[in-house]
This record gives C-alpha cells, structure tokens and sequence, in this order.
C-alpha cells in the first residue's frame, strides 16, 4: 500500500476507528516506513498541543452587539428596501398595462381593423340604425384619396344596413349610407366559379393541374354621388354580391375575386410567401402580445418577491419570449410601428426576468443564462429594425445597444464574494459569449433578409398596386448601330395602361383600356414604324412581375438612393429557359410556321439577360430595373425603368369624345374579341427552303378576302419584319392599292432570298417569328383603319407581356 | 437552543429576536475558529460578528433547509479568507502601514499557547483550517469537507500534512 493511503488511515488509526484488517495493514506499513511513522508523530504531537489550545473568550456584549447590529440591518430593510423592489415592479406593471391599454398596440395594425372599431363605436352609425345592436361591420373597399386613407364599411344588424365611409386621419365616419343588401342566392357559388372559369388566367392554372378548393361569397359597396332632379347631390351606395374562389396550384393558394351582379373577374391574386410571412407575424403580435407581457410582467413582480414558482416559470417564460423577441425582430418591421414597440417591449421583459433569475439564482443558472442570450440577441435584432424603420445610422444603435448589453451581462454575473479571479471569470465569460454572438449577428446579418425574400416581398407589394408611372429607355446596339427608344406609361388597376413611345423623335402614344387598344400615330406614320412600335417595350406589372419571379443567382449590392428613396439593390439573371418553356406553351401547333416559331425560340437561349433592381427599402416597391441583355445574334441592349407615383390617382379614360367618338388622330385597334368587326379574312403561310446551304429562301402566301358587307378602297398589305437593321429586317408593301367588295379576294407573293454566311439560321427563324402582316384600308365612311392580318393573335391587348424586350 | 429549524422558521416569520439563540449558542466555537485562523483576537471578533450578520441575511435570501453549524464555518472560512486576503492586498501598498500584531514568539517568558498559535499560523491557510476544525471544533471529516467544499479524502491528507508543518513550526520556535 502507498503512503498516501496510509496517511488518509492516520488519524483513525490514533483515535481506533479502524478495521482490524485496516489497522494491521498501517502497522506493517509503519514498521517499513519512516516518513509515514514521522507523520503518525506530527499528527500525535498537534492533536497533544492544539487540544490544550485554550477557547478563545467570548465578550460578555458579544451577543448584544452582534444582534444591535443586525436589528439596525433589519429596519432599515424592513421599511424601504423590503418593499422598493416589490413597489417598483408593480408600478412598472401598472404603467405597462395602462400603456397597453391606451395605445391599444394590437388594434391599430391594420387600418381594416382600425376602421371597423370606429363604426362600431360611431353615434352617427348607431343613430341611422335606429340604437340596433350590431351584427356584423365589414370593411369591404378600400379608397385611398387626398384626404388620407377612406374605408368603406358595411354595418349589418338583423334588420337592416348602412354604408359607413371612415376617414382614419380624422378617425371619423365621414357617410352614413342606407343600403339594401342583397342576399345570397343558392346558385351563387356556381355562378362565382363560372365566372372565375371563364377567364383565360383561371383556365390556364386549372389546365396546369390546380383545383378549386373553397368558394366564399361576401358583398363590395360602391359609394357614387348622385345628383337627383331636384339638383341635389346625394350619395348613394350599391352593394354587390362578390365571389372569392381560391384555386389551388402546387401548395399555392390563387384568389379570384369575381363580381356577381356583373359576372366579371375583378382580380386574380397570388399570396406570397413574404406575404404569409407578414400576416404570421402581424397575427402572433396583434393576438399574444398583451397577454405576453402581462404574463411576464407577473413574472418580474414574483421574482422580485423571491417567489420559487415564478423563478421556473420565467426561466421557461423568458426563454419564450426571446424566441417570440426573435421572430418580432426578424419580420415585425415591415408589419407595423405598434408591433415594432412590441418587438423591444418582448425581449425587454425576458432579459429583466433572465438577469433577475440570475441574480436571485432563484432557479437553474444554465436555464436563465439561455434567456438572457436569446432575449439579448432578440432585443438587438429589434433595435436594428426600429433604427432602421426609423432611417437612422445603424451601426451606432448596434454599437450603443451592444455596449449596454455587456454591461447588463456583467452585473447579471457580477459577484463580489468571490476570490478577485472568479468575480470576474464569470462576467468576462458572459460578455466574450456576447461579443461572439454580436460579431456572428453582424456578419451573418439575418435582418437583411435573403435575396429571394426580398423579392418575393417585392412582388406582393407590385401584385398589390393599384397604379404607377413608369418611364423606360431602350437602347440597343446591333453590328454597330445605336438606336434608342424612349417611353412613358401609366397603369391603373386593373387593366388600364396609357403610354407615349418616342422613336425617332416621332411620338406614339397608346391607351389601353381592358381588351380595347386605342392608339395615335404621328400624322406621316409609315407601315414600318406602326409595327415597331406596336411591340414597343412597356413593361407591364406582369411583365415586372414576371422578371421578378424568374431571377435566379441573386446578388446583394450596396445600397443606393433613386430619387432621394433608400433601395435595396440587387442584381441577378433571368433565366432564359423558364423563359423559354413559357412561351413554348403558347405555341399553337397547328398555327402554320410552328416549327419555324420554335426553332425562333431557340435563339433566346443566345440571350444573356442581366437585370438589376433597386427595391424602395419601406415599401419593397421597385424603383428601378436595369437590363442588360446581351447576344451574340440579336446584339446588346440596356433597358432602364423607373417607376414612380405609385398608388397616386391615376385617371385613364379611353380617347373619345361624350358622344362616343373617337377624339381626332386616334384609331382603335382591332381586339381577339370583336371578330365580327374584321373587315378580312385572311390566310398567311409561309415557307423556308434549305435546299441550298448558303441561300435560304422564305416566302410568304397571303390571302385577303373582305367579309364584311362594305366596299373597301385603297386596301394595302405591308409585310415587316421586327429587326430594326436594314441588312436582314423586311419591308414590303403591296405595290398597288385595290378595291375589293364583299366576298372579293386578293393574292400576294413575297420572296427574300438570304445569305445564310452572312446571316445565321437562328436569326431567320426569328426573323420569322416576329413578322407582321398589316392591311391598310379606306371604307366606305373615309375612315382609314389598319387590320392585322399575321399573326392570328391580333394587336396584344396589353403592352406584351412576357416576352423579353428585343433590340 | 431551541429545535433550529423552529428558529429559522420563526426568524424567516419575522422574529429576529430568536435569532439571539443562534448567536448565543454558536458564538463560542465561532470565535474561536476564526482566532485560530487568523491568529489576531480582535479581528476574529469582528468577523464572528460578520458571520453572524450574514448568517441572518441568509436565512431570509434563500428558503432552503439549512444546517447551521457547517452553514455557520462556512461562512466563518469565507469571511477569514476574505480578511486574510484584503491584508495581502494592503501589504502591496506600501504606505498602507497594516497593523500586524507582533509575532510575540520571542518573547522571553513564552506562554506555551502562544507557541502553539504562532506555530499554527505557519501552516498554509489551507491545511490550517482543516487542522483546527478537526482538532479544535472536533468536526467530523465529513462536516469539514461540507464547511470547505472539499472531499473527505483531501481533508484526512489535509489534516496530516498540515500536522507535519505545524510540528516543524513549533519545533523551530522552541529552539529559538
């Protein structure tokens, strides 16, 4: 046996505490050792001396004095300080609450909600209702004028109901209108899914796989002023009947909004994911946050009481809000100010319950620890999104907050009994976590959301507008040559767009109305210039939403101002076979030059589109996008548009006059819809020949037969290819002007021959893909209208939308 | 004393006055442990009547069941180790003049005690605690490594080393 052992067997040894095994085992060991026998003695001799070591006296006031001073300890305590704490808390817990109370944070998140409270509370409602108590309030449009926002509201009891028009600044029911509500019918529901069925957009995703999974039926007031025959203007509310059907394609939920009365589609809306997001949040804020704090705010006071539940309950409560801290911090912002203030207000109270758990060790370290650096990193994240709502400088609120967090830290751990080593060890410990974590939070940044967020943030708020300006400059360089074409439009909800195209100096202008395309040429307009400009570039919101949806490889760059508005900025690819795939499917096979259109589509693959945009930080609204596309068939081009007056009272009237007329200058072009209208029939085939590897041939056939029941004159068919570069682009026109009658006929052949050496097959099939056949015409009344004859999809409805802009 | 749960509970009721048992009863053993410890009279007077004050602070902070004997060391330990360390401190400053009372070894008509303390205060703080707990309070070696947060076993080590110090310390100073 070691000496060690044997020393630790000493003392029993002496005292005959021992085994007898144990005692032999010393014995031996002793007879052997000489340094375990010199201890045996040094333990001897000190048990010999200490033991005569007198007690110490104790003085005869010892015990006086000792309890004089603790009873002074006592009373100062007992009046002020035992109590301080405790009153403390409960006078924060009182403000807290009647904070809550007024602000009333959760109601004023949405001016929906907002609004209904102020019908509800309306005497002017209560009084058109006769004191009736209140059923339902709805608040059914939404109308945003000069004045601030105005919602219309429908106020139902079981008898009767009224229009109430609310104005939020004034917080004031600005109308109260009586109004017949119509009820729903039984076929109501089917009648909403015919109507959503029967446009194109809704047929499209049902062909795509989706099904409609809910109908819901609700009613929209339209509030007009009316002025009656006694030359009194009143306002009158009309309420419809409208269908909410909700399509359901690949986990995604479509709403059709579908008017009744009219049997019309009134809008066709796809929640994005930056959408659900918001609502998640704005839900969790709006409904728990008041009961979130209350809840800890009890906490804080039963800690402060050195209450042992209420130290569980916090350690698990304060690990909680810190991660409720978290989310608020990561998407609260965009949502609203109130749920900002709730945002530092939740991991606020976890890390006073954390540090107080801390300090009291009314629980387990580890667990109040846990909350202290969740909450911190909660309440950082908050800072950063309130400074940042707010515009200010970042990095400094980052700095300030993170400096008052290592000192929190610090007096959480600070603990003077210890040795002068561990009284810091612990605070040093805490704070280094801290800085790890701040560091890691400002590299990693995870409140500038990802790249593919923002844009799907961006095109909820796009799909959202209700109008814009925009201004575009299209410049394209193609073997040399620059050409530039400028254009403004505007777009109102929900099929309005009125643009101005500047091609040579010479000015265009177009006003869309739904199907209807009402356009002004300048007074010499050629043929050719018509048909490039009628596919001008004008991005249309699905045009934009349709880029946004599509880029891939997403980069962060710095951000910048446009116009004096904080952007975001990003840059990334479109990507050109989605593209692609896209318009494949449009694609009719049977449309004559099938083949050829695809084998056109084929050259965008040649096409390298970069496209930057700049999305307004508050809004993630763009402001700008920039596209450069580059090719080695088509040439480069560089798009810029800007887009402005977003959701200003833009008005878009069509170009005529109050008797109907059209206003001087403007024709209306023909519309898919309005085929009885068409003057000709016509029938356009085209073929390409191989035959010869170095000359390729096209040629056009065209057929016109006038079907209407007039005599035309002077009719003239152009052909024009979209290339803008004379070396490979066509013009044609028909040499001589005819007459045709009704049921008359009249044919044409048009030939090119190309060099393919010196111009590629890809860009022939484009070529092909983008002509035009026009028919120039004067009828009997001296109209001079222009039909299109090829393609078979007349004049697009809209600015086209998908197709990428082309030099 | 009365029961010593009863007498914490009725402090913890508010009655501080029953603390007086506590003092009473514990004060002997206290003193004098922390004589031994820090060799100074005077010194372990005022920390005895530290020990006590924090002693009544803490059975308000905590309502855990406490055993006020080693609870009491306890605190006695910390409260001399504290002194013993504020005094290194002090000697580092240099016009700090810090008091030591005299090793009144050399003194001619030697008082076999004042040996016995003298030499004890040779031994490293650490030993010497074990050792007076152990031959002077006459604590268990159990209790002992409770009061200083140690094992039974680097207690019994403890207590032999430090008794083989104290030896060579006190055999110096009656040579001298």
């Amino acid at each position: 046996m070691k000496c060690e052992e044997i020393e630790k067997l000493l003392p029993d040894y002496l005292s005959g505490d021992i085994s007898a095994s144990q005692r032999q085992l010393v014995e031996e060991h002793l007879s052997r050792c000489t340094r375990c026998r010199k201890a045996l003695a040094a333990y001897n001799e000190a048990k010999q001396y200490l033991v005569f070591l007198k007690d110490s006296p104790v003085p005869p006031d010892f015990t006086e004095a000792t309890m004089i001073k603790i009873k002074a300890l006592d009373t100062a305590k007992s009046v002020f300080r035992k109590w301080l704490r405790p009153a403390l808390a409960a006078g924060a817990a009182v403000v807290i609450f009647v904070a809550l109370m007024i602000i009333q944070p959760w109601g004023v998140s949405t001016p929906e909600a907002s609004a209904a409270s102020i019908v509800r509370n309306s005497p002017e409602v209560q009084a058109a209702l006769d004191g009736e108590e209140i059923e339902e309030v709805e608040v059914t449009t939404k109308v945003v004028d000069d004045e601030g926002n105005v919602l219309v509201a429908w106020v139902r009891t079981e008898t009767r109901a009224v229009a109430a028009e609310v104005n939020l600044e004034t917080k004031k029911v600005t109308e109260v209108i009586p109004v017949d509500v119509p009820e729903f019918k039984a076929g109501d529901e089917q009648k909403a899914i015919d109507t959503a069925k029967a446009d194109s957009r809704v047929r499209e995703l049902l062909a795509q796989g989706a099904v409609i999974s809910e109908v819901s039926l609700g009613h929209s007031i339209d509030i007009e002023e009316v002025t009656g025959p006694d030359g009194v203007t009143r306002k009158e509310g009309a309420v419809k009947v409208t269908g909410t059907v909700f399509i359901e394609l690949e986990g995604k939920v479509w709403h059709a909004t579908v008017d009744l009365d009219d049997e019309k589609l009134l809008g066709l809306a796809k929640p994005s994911t930056g959408t659900i997001i918001a609502n998640m949040s704005h839900l969790i804020f709006s409904i728990m946050t008041p009961f979130v704090v209350a809840l800890g705010v009890l906490i804080i006071i039963g800690l402060a009481l050195r209450n042992r539940l209420a130290g569980k309950i916090a350690s698990v409560t304060s690990i909680v809000f810190g991660i409720i801290g978290l989310f608020g911090g990561l998407y609260a912002w965009p949502v609203g100010q109130g749920d900002q203030l709730l945002a530092l207000g939740i991991p606020v109270t976890g890390l006073v319950m954390g540090i107080t758990e801390i300090r009291r060790r009314v629980t387990k370290r580890w667990l109040a620890i846990t909350s202290v650096v969740i909450c911190s990193l909660a309440l950082v994240l908050g800072i950063v999104a309130i400074i940042a709502f707010l515009g200010g400088p970042s990095n400094i609120a980052i700095a300030i907050t993170a400096l008052a967090l290592i000192g929190i830290i610090a007096y959480a751990f600070y603990d003077k009994t210890k040795k002068v080593s561990q009284k810091w060890l612990r605070p040093a410990l805490g704070v280094a976590a801290v800085v790890i974590v701040l560091a890691i939070l400002l590299i990693t940044q995870p409140w500038a959301l990802s790249p593919q967020s923002i844009m799907a943030r961006a095109y909820a708020a796009t799909e959202g507008l209700q109008s814009y300006r925009m201004s575009s400059s299209l410049v394209s360089i193609f073997e040399g040559e620059t050409s530039e074409q400028r254009s403004e439009w505007e777009f109102a909800f929900p099929d309005r767009y009125h643009g101005r195209i500047t091609l040579d100096s010479e000015i265009y202008e177009f006003i869309i109305i739904e199907e209807k395309t009402y356009a002004r040429d300048p007074d010499d307009a050629s043929g050719k210039l018509s048909i490039g400009v009628r596919s001008a570039f004008a991005p249309s919101k699905e045009y934009t939403l349709g880029i946004l949806d599509s880029l891939t490889g997403l980069q962060k760059l710095p951000d910048e101002k446009i116009e004096g508005t904080d952007c975001l900025h990003y840059r990334g690819k479109a990507d050109v076979e989605r593209e692609i795939e896209k318009q494949q499917a449009k694609l009719d096979p049977e449309q004559p030059g099938y083949e050829e259109r695809l084998k056109g589509l084929d050259a965008l693959r040649t096409i390298e589109t970069e496209v930057e945009l700049w999305i307004g930080k508050d809004d993630f609204l763009i402001r700008q996008m920039k596209s450069i596309m580059e090719s080695s068939v088509h040439g480069n081009a560089v798009v810029v548009v800007k887009f402005y007056d977003f959701n200003e009272a833009i008005t878009i009237e069509p170009p005529t006059a109050e008797s109907g007329e059209l206003l001087p200058g403007w024709r209306l072009q023909n519309s898919p819809q309005n085929q009885q209208e068409r003057t000709f029939s016509s029938d356009v085939s085209f073929t390409t020949s191989s035959d010869d590897s170095v000359h390729q041939q096209i040629s056009f056939r065209i057929v016109i037969t006038n079907i209407s029941d007039d005599v035309v004159s002077n009719v003239r068919v152009s052909l024009a290819s979209m290339a803008t570069n004379e070396e490979s682009g066509w013009i044609w026109n028909s040499p001589s002007r005819v007459t045709l009658k009704p049921g008359e006929s009249e044919k044409y052949h048009v030939r090119w021959e190309y060099d393919t050496s010196q111009t590629s097959k890809e860009e022939l099939a484009r070529l092909v893909n983008l002509t035009t056949v026009l028919a120039t015409y004067t009828t009997a009344e001296g109209e001079q209208p222009v039909e299109l004859l090829f393609p078979d999809a007349p004049y697009p409805s809209k600015p086209p939308p998908e197709r990428p802009p082309s030099p | 004393m009365q029961d010593e749960a009863q007498v914490i509970s009725m402090v913890r009721a508010g009655n501080t006055d029953a603390f007086t048992d506590v003092v009473e009863c514990y004060q002997g053993s206290i003193i004098r442990y922390l004589h031994r410890l820090t060799g100074e009279y005077e010194v372990a007077l005022d920390l005895a009547q530290d020990t006590f004050v924090r002693a009544y602070q803490g059975i308000l902070k905590t309502d855990a069941e406490l055993s006020l004997k080693p609870w009491l060391y306890k605190i006695a330990t910390n409260l001399a180790r504290q002194h013993h360390r504020r005094k290194r401190i002090l000697s580092f400053v240099p016009l700090a003049h810090v008091k030591e009372p005299k090793a009144s070894s050399a003194t001619d008509n030697v008082d076999e005690r004042l040996v016995i303390g003298e030499a004890l205060r040779k031994v490293p703080a650490e030993q010497r605690r074990c050792i007076v707990l152990h031959f002077v309070e006459r604590l268990n070696y159990r209790e002992i490594g409770e009061i200083l947060g140690t094992s039974e076993d680097a207690v019994r080590k403890r207590v032999v080393r430090g008794c083989e110090k104290f030896r060579q310390a006190y055999r110096q100073q009656e040579v001298r």
